[in-house]
């Protein structure tokens, strides 16, 4: 068989009219695709490493020839990096563990809701996510200058909880959801408290769920770049540092930061790949 | 929770204490969010309409004058119209290109494990970076006009063909091309998402449908829009109700790509909130506008639309 | 002494509906009690009471000499078996059947003692290192009966603990938990739908059907003096034949007659029938108080119908035979009842199968294996006469022999 298949499942249907085309095109479209996706990974690494001169003009090349790590050294070697670096990661880190130990609780208990009264929970929490970050996001900024809160990894932490609590929430409900509750019965049986049973039974269960709902918040977080526009004035984020590269840096600088944000994601994304539902990625992914 | 006071039994008497005290450890485990939710969702979506209604310069509370202003500005129409054009723009391009793709990795073929795992790749890349990477590709001199000179090299060594390509600013020309450049940009980003909705609904039409209309003489076409349109329904709602309420919101791409270019609402509103301009009020209104508009659509959609396709099937 | 007591317990929902009305049930120490009705008819939401999982909307429980009403599952001194055993899925077989013992704070030595005991007792020892994913159907079963055994309780609860099972390893464990039973004397109450498993397992057994007691006994008294034609027909495999009848008085002696048919009723039987002469009664007769005459071991002359087999299957030890007497079915709630709980699954409404013929209704007979009767043979059958089982057709309640 070649890369051939059938677009539409099975059917011996007699030949139509579609079939000639269909494979003969078939091939192209998806290598052109492909390469249509993987065109702008390529060029973030290409672009971090070419030296100025493969870049300028009206016709920058497509392919570097004479790699150079000058930027990977300059951007490490100035330090510049470390501080955005060490704020993204802290602020995605403290909000996710923050997240689940709101959300995991309060999932839980959604979960056990008679059903009419979970789906309304759950919608409600989606519709959450219908309100523009701006429309939080304005008040927020202006308390938190208020309060000392811009500049400082608390108010970002906090904003970021906005965004990641409801689609945490709605994610743990689903986990929840499919822990037998005859196990939490058997539980109370053998003598746990309420807690007890919570803590040695069902959140052991739920695991799993859990550290795959933590990956897609802090991988939100990580990316976040609107909140962290609003309450940064100097202290960057990696997202602002490439927003900073982009208004007044080079490209190889804008691409080398690029680089650094987007390489580790890719990989969380990997392993993530099976663990990718329609469902999960409605809140996982921002436009 | 109070004592109960001495001489006075022990059981709570009203219903609303008995259910209190007998679902106090679910309470407690919803209280911080619930918490969460109220003070920095409800409250701050509240204290911005408040903002917006507080006139220019705050003060006099409520006032229309805020939005009046805002009304009145060219800049803040311009965005309006712009943001309903790259939504549907956008809207449609992911709609009919993510079908395509999920159709694609619908079928089998050689690598189809691979193509799967290449196409979820922009997932992983944060938007502000596709953003300078479609900053990279159109720009003046970007890589996509790099690509057309060479294109337009192979194509004049055909005899008799003459085109003199003239690279063009994509992103800086303002007009519809920058807003396309948005709208391509966004789809490039979002395809995985839409793909994997579509993926989902196309998995849940069973195979002995296609069976049954293709031993009924169905064409491959006529399978396509006789079955698979109509069953991906619920999906194409749910893939269009998601990404409408990101379309609309969409911010760091078309800050980056299209600066004061072309303004949206969400570029619009964080340039009235950041300095140099520091105006909370009128960028509270342009988030009132921005939610109102959002709403807008989707009941729209859910009214019109939505309904037509249903009484229709 | 009565180790579980329930006084006058009723379960009622905030939607109104009642699950179990005003029950009293006294169980004996170490007595083997099965709670066995149609699905609906409260018996697991009586189990879940007992176990404090359910909320008691009133009456009073006693377990031991404690009233128990508002006291946690954990503090009742029960252990419980569910239906799908619900074990502990990321602990091993150990550690579930140590979890009860380990919140309790039993010393360690202990814990391992009693485990490996249980463990030897349901010959699972090599399987204490596996989590339940790995383990058989049957092996989960032991485990989650290991679970309870551990905590030598004052009683086992089980929730329909073999209904999971196919139908081969149901009756090998059915026998395996009532030699534990034997063995550990532990009260025990035990919920099925299922009669054959009720009769088989318990001391005794309590029939209920829509949150109501219909009889509690041992199953010989179920068997032998069912209180109602519900009791009557639930009990017993095939199920009693039931057929209205009419009283009637030939030469100073009481016979009854359904359809065509009449059979003559021994005096000691009569007499509970002086007082209902000319008068309608239902008439139960079990399958095998039929019996083809050649090979019946009581005495034929009193009752003899003619029938015309439909079917008879072979079991080897002996051989049922379907026929239909022409004869109006007995209609009451409880047959209504009956039928919607022997085909579940069948479309329309319950009574269909009753409605079906108004006008006959369908009987089953186990006769010898020797017999020679055979589908399509038209054929005198006999009937023990002084077993028949006689119901008032309105209150659907036994008459007393």
């Amino acid at each position: 068989m070649t890369a051939v298949g059938r677009l539409v499942p099975p059917g011996t249907g007699r030949r139509d009219r579609l079939d000639r085309p269909l494979k003969v095109l078939f091939p192209f479209w998806v290598v052109v695709s492909a390469l249509i996706v993987l065109f702008p990974i390529y060029l973030v690494v290409m672009v971090s490493v070419a030296p100025g001169s493969a870049l300028f003009g009206e016709r920058p090349d497509l392919v570097v020839t004479d790699p150079t790590l000058d930027f990977w050294r300059q951007i490490v070697d100035s330090g510049s990096l470390w501080g955005p670096l060490t704020k993204s990661l802290a602020v995605a880190t403290l909000s996710t563990a923050l997240a689940i130990v709101v959300a995991a609780p309060a999932a839980y208990v959604i979960s056990r809701l008679p059903s009419g009264l979970r789906y309304t929970v759950v919608i409600g929490l989606l519709v959450t996510r219908m309100f523009p970050e701006f429309a939080t996001g304005i008040s927020v900024a202006t308390r938190f200058a208020r309060l000392g809160l811009v500049d400082d990894y608390v108010g970002l932490v906090l904003a970021h909880l906005i965004g990641s609590l409801p689609f945490i929430t709605w994610i743990l409900v689903g986990t929840f959801e499919t822990i037998p509750r005859e196990l939490e019965e058997a539980a109370r049986i053998d003598g746990a408290s309420r807690f007890g049973t919570l803590l040695r039974v069902v959140f052991p269960l739920a695991a799993a769920g859990v550290a795959v709902a933590a990956l897609f918040v802090w991988l939100y977080s990580w990316n976040e770049f609107l909140y962290a526009r609003l309450l940064t004035t100097n202290q960057n984020t990696l997202p602002l540092e490439v927003f900073r590269a982009i208004d007044r840096g080079s490209r190889q600088q804008m691409a080398t930061i690029a680089a650094v944000l987007t390489l580790p994601i890719l990989l969380v994304v990997y392993f993530l790949q099976k663990h990718l539902k329609p469902g999960a990625l409605a809140g996982a992914v921002k436009g | 929770m109070v004592a109960p006071r001495r001489g006075v039994v022990d059981r709570p008497r009203s219903g609303l204490r008995r259910w209190f005290r007998k679902h106090a450890f679910e309470i407690a485990l919803v209280t911080p969010l619930v918490v969460y939710v109220l003070v920095l969702t409800l409250a701050p979506i509240v204290d911005t309409i408040r903002l917006s209604l507080s006139g220019p310069r705050g003060g006099q509370f409520p006032s229309v004058e805020t939005y009046r202003d805002v009304l009145d500005q060219q800049v803040f129409r311009t965005a309006i119209k712009n943001t309903v054009i790259v939504a549907l723009l956008s809207l449609a391009l992911e709609l009919s290109i993510g079908l395509a793709v999920a159709l694609t990795l619908n079928a089998t073929f050689r690598f189809r494990g691979l193509v799967r795992t290449l196409v979820l790749v922009p997932l992983g890349v944060p938007t502000i970076v596709s953003g300078a990477v479609m900053l990279l590709i159109f720009s003046r001199s970007g890589y996509l006009n790099s690509l057309l000179f060479w294109v337009s090299d192979v194509v004049n060594v055909v005899p008799g063909i003459e085109w003199e390509f003239q690279p063009l600013a994509w992103t800086v020309a303002g007009g519809w091309r920058t807003l396309f450049t948005i709208a391509i940009a966004d789809m490039w980003k979002v395809l995985p998402v839409i793909t994997l909705i579509f993926l989902a609904g196309l998995q849940s039409i069973p195979d002995d449908v296609y069976e049954a209309a293709a031993v009924d003489g169905a064409t491959k076409w006529q399978r396509f829009s006789r079955i698979t349109l109509p069953m991906l329904v619920p999906f194409i709602t749910m893939a269009l109700i998601l990404r409408a309420i990101d379309a609309f919101r969409i911010f760091e791409l078309a800050l980056v790509l299209a600066g004061r270019i072309e303004p949206v609402l969400s570029t619009y509103i964080a340039d009235r909130y950041l300095p140099p301009t520091n105006d909370p009020f009128t960028a509270a209104a342009g988030a009132v506008v921005l939610f109102a508009l959002i709403m807008v659509f989707i009941v729209a959609y859910l009214r019109f639309v939505a309904r037509r396709v249903e009484t229709a099937r | 002494m009565a180790v579980i007591v329930l006084e006058g317990v009723g379960k009622s929902f905030p939607d109104g509906t009642v699950a179990v009305r005003d029950l009293d049930l006294e169980m004996e120490d170490g007595e083997f009690v099965v709670l066995v009705g149609p699905s609906g008819s409260g018996k697991s939401t009586v189990l879940r009471m007992v176990a404090g999982l359910e909320e008691i909307t009133s009456g009073v429980i006693r377990i031991g000499d404690r009233v128990v009403n508002d006291l946690s599952p954990a503090e009742r001194d029960i252990a419980m078996v569910f239906q799908n055993y619900a074990l502990y899925p990321h602990m091993t077989v150990f550690q579930n059947m140590a979890f009860a013992l380990k919140l309790r704070k039993v010393a360690k030595g202990e814990i391992d003692r009693r485990v490996r005991d249980a463990a030897e007792l349901l010959s699972i020892t090599e399987l204490l290192g596996r989590k339940p994913r790995q383990l058989s159907g049957g092996q989960r079963q032991r485990v989650a009966m290991g679970r309870a055994i551990v905590r030598e309780p004052a009683a086992f609860l089980m929730d329909e603990p073999l209904s999971n099972l196919d139908a081969k390893l149901r009756v090998q464990m059915r026998s395996e938990i009532g030699r534990l039973h034997q063995r550990l004397g532990t009260s025990t109450v035990y919920v099925t739908h299922d009669q054959v498993e009720a009769v088989t397992m318990a001391d005794r057994v309590a029939v209920l059907r829509d949150g109501v007691l219909q009889q509690f006994g041992t199953p010989d008294e179920l068997y032998e003096k069912p209180v109602n034609v519900f009791v009557a027909g639930f009990i017993g495999s095939p199920a009693m034949n039931l057929v209205a009848s009419r009283v009637v008085a030939e030469d100073g002696r009481l016979a009854v007659r359904f359809g065509s048919h009449q059979v003559e009723l021994p005096p000691a039987v009569a007499r509970s029938l002086a007082d209902r002469q000319e008068g309608d009664v239902l008439v139960g007769i079990r399958p095998e108080d039929i019996e083809d005459p050649e090979f019946a071991a009581f005495d034929v002359s009193g009752g003899r119908v003619e029938v015309e087999i439909d079917l008879v299957e072979n079991l080897g030890a002996e051989r049922v035979a379907h026929f239909e007497i022409d004869a109006p079915p007995v209609r009451t709630q409880d047959t209504v009842d009956l039928a919607a709980d022997l085909e579940p699954e069948s479309e329309g409404p319950a009574d269909a199968r009753l409605v079906a013929r108004p006008d006959r209704v369908g009987f089953t007979a186990r006769l010898h294996p020797r017999s020679l009767v055979g589908a399509g043979h038209t054929t005198k059958l006999a009937i023990d006469v002084s077993r028949l089982y006689l119901f008032d057709p309105r209150s659907g309640e036994a008459i007393p022999r």
